[in-house]
């Protein structure tokens, strides 16, 4: 009990930390002011006109499940990673460290703590940017399925966030500073991405591949941008990401109880 | 109470920070004296729980710091202020010790709230408790550090060097306050300024190259340098023939040196009360 | 559908009827490998109706199910155009099939002699030179035995009401794009108790009089092109006089013939060449905006876009027999050829066409002598629901010959889009697309086409040659901020004290970003696939990202302890950047080059000279970048995260700021002038020159965002507070 509420300490403290540093604001703003720009962009593409919005319901919501996912792939594999990478390596940075490391929190907590905040803050970046998408598509340019919209952000996106952010920061747990931090992160999100290359045929090895091509390229095909179907399934995609988060935390996990004993 | 067994701590490089140290600590204010890398931080890093002993054995309160159970519960009882610290910058001085609260396992708020009020009273920081913690000056950072130490009634407080960067009023007030706390609570203060230990530490230790040189009271101390201080005055060359200098003074004379050791009759000597510091110094002058 | 397929000499086909005693024979056969889920077959059907017993030939046809659980009974029949179009296979992944398929099954047919079905008239595309093409097509087909003179429009209609009756449809919905209007309006004629309703796109009604149309059509449609360009803002800017532009160069062509080459094959660009491509080319939405840069190019001497177009132009000029056997059937009989060049001469000369006397002949040698059937050239009668769909910029089926076709249709409804070109619902947009299913949804209600006038404005290209004197400005504009900085910055550290640290820097800066660029590097020079021109990428790749990685970290004022005591020291402190900056340059450039020259190795480089610097330009953008957003925001990782941004981007899109793409409006008004600083240019995709133009500005910007970074830390009081001073 007293480690669930110390783990909720750490996510409100890290929220609202996170919140109040530039780094996270300029980036929401930035996602927004990109939403924002692509609906009105999109506005003059799709030229709708009211009497047939509803008649344009399959189309619109294709166009914004595609754009969602591009938009959702690019925030959530590249940007909120590296954002979130450094929040157990700065407590090191700065030294505040020492200080909670000396209350009875254990260190699996702590990990755990700041994993559960890292999410905590993603999602506080990305619910807005999903609302605010949503309300200016349904006003500007159509109507559309938003089950289908939902599920693109709560089965597509969302388990994306969870893995790739909680790979970051769990192996990110050593690093002495924020500049290793960033070097994790550049191990995790691009390094992949290069040596796998982006590429639907590829199959086991893209579960190791921080754009989660499975996913990726099921969407793709479902919003009709391109015929081409992943040769990984997204249900693999997530578990298989899920499980390399769950086999890092171990490791770190058995790694603090070797190290400190506990 | 807190007894430390043939405690050693041996770094990578083969570094011995800690040589084989037994220590009991009883229930009241316990001063640690050391030079500059003697192992003092190292010895209280063990005793908090941060770092783990290469051999030996220490137990708080009958907790054995090598278990995972007896260092929780130890630390359930800790309030501990590093010798160096950082803070969250764009936290407020209250929001931050309000998480360390949570940490420290109050859960409940009004406790908690309560609890914070006292101890920003107490480093008087009330005043700017909502202000964000860049703001702040690093005198005001280190009271901070205090105030979080302070939180959850700790049995056990490890201060380590909490007097640096104080004013000299905050300093006092700070003596007075760890003195208060002493009723309650044993107090691991950690210093090299003599000063602090004399004002308010009965029992004290002094460590050099990671072993225990003295323990006792602070009168033993100065005891052991009865009849070794001395007043030298010259005309600006200094006293030598072995003696150590502890301070000069400008006099309409010369130049008035206190030295420890047995200065040359040559300088005609007047023998004077030693110190603490002379104890210290003395002491650490001596051959290992 | 194109004018180069025209014929003269006339034969005479006899109207003929489907014979329903004639039982046609249905077989399932496998789709093409993108239609796995639906349903395929082949129909069999006599390949002259006029004589059932002779050979039979086979027609594809593809069934595309509706996604309802109850489909309404009146499928839509899809005719595409051509003639000598493939429809079984088509993407049905488009909103308006989708739409479609909400309510009905959609059933697409393979015309005759077009693609499966068998035997095809379709012939390989070997060179420039249609009529060589055509010829030698003509010799391939009548080896196989195949009567040309049966693949024609009457034959093709039979074809249909055979279709429907084999699959036992009552009543059907035709959608006809092009020539398959032209089939679809046949069918209306012929068979008109099998049809519900008709969506006719980009209409070609058999009473056309497609040459003397387009004669007369060509100069209205050109001068269409000259208003749009000055009606854009950013086009009659950039392109003022478009209408004077393009009269002096086909004066000049007329006059000095250009010499092109396209795939090795020599092409000559005269005058007649370019009118007749604009022309056609204006009907083709995705090339209309790129119009203008087209002319433009022409007159600076770069033939690029032109030798691209020609080549486009020549292979959408399918070679097929379908093709010929209508038009010199249907159409070129009906032609008054003297009328024609009587009319001919009275137009101004760049807006003449040529006389082709080539294609009457090719129809007297794919023919012979034909004899005319007067009903070809009848309009069509019919009280059948009928929506005409109308392109304005449409010089294939021109507007006008919707309303032509509309005359005699007493339910039909014609539909015409602004700014639009040939097939309509190829652009299908949410006001085509609702126009289209309301009318299937209820025939009998005239359409509301309010929101038709509405179509946004077209957005023009801007091509190289209008932009290169802005690349050049801002290349030398840059060029001159960044001496001034350096140099202001140099001068003084001759002037004040200036001990390097070299051995410092370099502990501080860590060995993580050099192992890896050296680790990524071997790393897929060795195991990755990629082609020859990605390969040759790698280094100006990595090797500036690892920079721009350094560089972000190389001075981080809230966590450097030792700022205040550097900032102290009599040294300029602008120096404690600029040596950390040298000393990652200098480790990050041996690794380039030792990846430069083990690239020029593996993939046998001539250019080895280009290898060995190209990555420059991007590390010092994306280096100056990261200094320059870590040092002003103080957040490392911010820069770091706006570098990686910049870097995927250009790396994987970059190719969208190229000319003569065309961005979404309003950023239409900034793409054009954006080329000059896209860091991961490939030199292969603009001239060489501009390549190296474009690489001076890149390397100037990131010496300014260097110089910028450097003048941010000799403001001390910010550098050590944050606070501004």
């Amino acid at each position: 009990m007293n480690a669930l509420y110390q783990m909720w300490a750490i996510a409100r403290v890290e929220y609202r930390m996170q919140w109040r540093q530039r780094g996270m604001i300029v980036i929401a703003l930035a996602m927004l002011l990109i939403m924002v720009t692509t609906i009105v962009l999109m506005a003059s593409e799709f030229n709708t006109d009211r009497e047939f919005r509803d008649k344009f319901a399959t189309a619109s919501t294709d166009a914004i499940t595609s754009l969602t996912f591009i938009l959702a792939v690019t925030s959530v594999c590249v940007l909120l990673p590296f954002v979130l990478v450094n929040l157990i390596p700065r407590d090191r940075q700065i030294g505040v460290i020492e200080i909670l490391h000396s209350t009875p929190m254990s260190s699996t907590t702590y990990l755990t703590g700041k994993l559960i905040a890292g999410w905590v803050t993603a999602l506080s970046g990305l619910v807005p940017g999903a609302i605010v998408m949503a309300v200016l598509w349904y006003i500007i340019i159509a109507p559309f399925n938003i089950l289908s919209y939902l599920e693109i952000w709560l089965v597509g996106a969302l388990p994306l966030m969870v893995i790739n952010v909680g790979l970051v920061i769990v192996l990110a747990f050593r690093m002495p500073d924020s500049r290793m931090a960033v070097a994790v992160a550049v191990g995790v999100i691009v390094l992949p991405w290069f040596i796998i290359g982006f590429d639907p045929r590829n199959d086991w090895l893209d579960i190791f591949n921080s754009f989660r091509p499975g996913v990726f390229f099921h969407y793709t095909d479902v919003s009709a941008i391109d015929d081409e179907i992943g040769a990984l399934s997204p249900t693999i995609t997530i578990l298989s990401g899920l499980a390399q988060l769950a086999l890092a935390w171990l490791g770190a996990v058995a790694w603090l109880r070797w190290r400190n004993g506990y | 109470m807190i007894e430390i067994q043939n405690l050693t701590k041996t770094y990578k490089g083969n570094i011995q920070a800690l040589k084989g140290i037994d220590l009991t600590i009883e229930n009241k204010m316990f001063g640690l004296l050391g030079a500059n890398g003697a192992g003092k931080t190292t010895l209280m890093r063990i005793v908090a729980g941060l770092l783990k002993p290469t051999d030996g054995r220490v137990t708080v309160f009958g907790h054995d710091m090598a278990t995972l159970k007896g260092k929780q519960a130890a630390k359930g009882l800790l309030g501990y202020l590093p010798q160096e610290f950082g803070l969250y910058q764009t936290l407020t001085a209250r929001e931050f010790l309000d998480y360390v609260a949570i940490l420290k396992g109050i859960t409940d708020s009004q406790r908690r709230q309560r609890e914070i009020d006292e101890v920003l009273e107490k480093v008087r920081l009330s005043d700017v408790a909502n202000r964000r913690l860049k703001s702040y000056s690093g005198g005001m950072k280190r009271r901070v550090g205090i105030a979080q130490a302070l939180l959850g009634n700790p049995k056990l407080l490890i201060v380590d060097e909490p007097t640096v960067g104080l004013d000299p009023e905050e300093r006092v007030r700070l003596r007075n306050l760890l003195s208060d706390m002493a009723a309650t609570c044993t107090i691991i203060l950690s210093t090299h300024i003599v000063e602090d230990i004399n004002q308010s530490c009965n029992d004290l230790a002094v460590i050099r190259d990671g072993a225990v040189v003295f323990r006792g009271a602070p009168r033993d101390l100065i005891q052991n340098a009865k009849g070794k201080v001395w007043h030298v005055t010259t005309d600006g060359e200094r006293p030598n023939g072995g003696v150590a200098i502890v301070s000069t003074r400008q006099v309409q004379e010369g130049v008035q040196y206190r030295v420890l050791g047995q200065p040359d009759s040559l300088y005609q000597p007047t023998a004077i009360e030693p110190s603490l510091e002379d104890g210290y110094i003395w002491l650490m002058n001596q051959q290992p | 559908m194109r004018r180069l397929m025209l014929g003269l000499l006339l034969f005479m086909v006899s109207p003929v009827a489907a014979q329903d005693n004639k039982p046609a024979r249905w077989e399932p056969a496998p789709c093409p490998a993108n239609w796995q889920e639906h349903e395929c077959g082949y129909l069999t059907v006599p390949e002259d109706y006029a004589h059932p017993e002779g050979p039979s030939i086979r027609l594809m046809v593809g069934i595309v199910r509706s996604t309802a659980e109850n489909p309404l009974p009146d499928p839509v029949l899809v005719l595409v155009g051509g003639p000598g179009g493939r429809a079984v296979g088509l993407s049905v992944d488009t909103p308006l099939v989708e739409a479609i398929r909400q309510e009905r099954d959609l059933i697409y047919l393979d015309q005759r002699g077009s693609g499966a079905s068998q035997p095809s008239l379709a012939c390989p595309h070997q060179s420039l030179d249609y009529v060589a093409d055509m010829r030698a097509c003509y010799a391939a087909l009548t080896a196989q035995d195949i009567n040309l003179a049966a693949y024609t429009t009457t034959q093709n209609a039979a074809d249909v009401e055979m279709l429907r009756q084999t699959l036992g449809i009552e009543r059907w919905n035709l959608w006809g794009t092009s020539y398959g209007t032209r089939l679809g309006l046949v069918v209306m004629r012929d068979y008109p108790d099998g049809v519900r309703s008709a969506i006719l796109d980009s209409v070609f009604p058999p009473n056309a009089n497609l040459y003397l149309d387009e004669a007369l059509g060509i100069e209205p449609m050109l001068y269409k092109l000259f208003d749009a360009c000055h009606d854009d803002l950013l086009c009659t800017l950039v392109y003022p006089d478009l209408q004077g532009r393009y009269e002096r160069l086909f004066a000049q062509l007329e006059h000095e013939p250009i010499e092109l080459v396209i795939n090795d094959e020599p092409f000559v660009l005269d005058g007649d060449a370019l009118q007749t491509g604009l022309y056609q080319l204006i009907a083709d939405q995705s090339i209309f905006p790129l119009l203008p840069s087209l002319l433009d190019d022409l007159e600076h001497g770069e033939y690029e876009l032109s030798e691209r177009l020609v080549d486009a132009v020549a292979r959408s000029n399918a070679v097929h027999g379908m093709a010929l056997s209508v038009m010199c059937s249907e159409e070129a009989p009906f032609v008054d050829w003297q009328g024609l060049e009587a009319v001919y001469e009275t137009l101004p000369r760049p807006y003449r066409p040529m006389l082709s006397v080539t294609s009457r002949e090719l129809c007297h040698e794919w023919l012979g002598e034909v004899v005319a059937n007067p009903i070809d050239n009848q309009s069509i009668v019919s009280d059948i629901p009928t929506l005409l769909l109308a392109g304005e910029y449409d010089t294939a089926t021109p507007p006008r010959y919707a309303y032509l076709a509309a005359e005699t249709l007493t339910n039909g409804y014609v539909v015409e889009f602004p700014r639009t070109g040939h097939v309509v619902l190829n652009g299908v947009n949410a006001c085509s697309m609702g126009i289209v299913i309301s009318f299937l949804d209820n025939p009998a209600v005239p359409p509301n086409t309010a929101c038709a006038s509405r179509i946004h404005r077209t957005q023009f290209a801007v091509g190289i040659p209008a932009t290169r004197p802005w690349a050049w400005f801002s290349g030398v504009a840059l060029g001159l901020v960044a001496l001034a900085l350096i140099g202001s910055m140099g001068i003084a550290a001759y002037t004040r004290p200036r001990q390097p640290a070299w051995a410092v820097s370099w502990r501080l800066l860590g060995w993580v970003a050099p192992l890896a660029s050296v680790g990524l590097l071997v790393l897929t020079l060795f195991t990755s696939d990629f082609d020859v021109a990605d390969t040759r990428r790698l280094v100006e790749i990595i090797v500036p990202l690892a920079v721009a990685f350094q560089a972000a970290f190389a001075l981080t004022p809230d966590s450097d302890r030792a700022l205040e005591i550097l900032m102290a020291c009599p040294r300029r402190p602008f120096w404690i950047l600029l040596e950390r900056l040298l000393v990652i340059v200098a480790i990050q450039s041996i690794i380039a080059m030792g990846g430069a020259l083990l690239t020029v190795w593996i993939t046998q480089d001539a250019q080895w000279v280009l290898a060995l610097v190209r990555w420059i330009p991007p590390m010092l953008m994306l280096g100056g970048l990261a200094v320059y957003i870590s040092i002003r925001s103080r957040v490392p990782v911010f820069a770091m995260v706006a570098v990686l941004l910049v870097w995927f981007g250009m790396v994987a899109v970059g190719d969208l700021l190229l000319p003569p793409n065309v961005a979404p409006y309003p950023l239409n008004y900034f793409q054009p002038w954006l080329w000059p600083y896209q860091p991961y240019l490939k030199p292969e995709s603009l001239s060489m020159d501009d390549y190296w133009l474009n690489r001076l500005v890149v390397a100037v910007v990131g010496i300014v965002l260097v110089g910028l970074s450097l003048r941010e830390v000799e403001n001390e009081e910010r550098m050590l507070t944050g606070d501004k001073a």
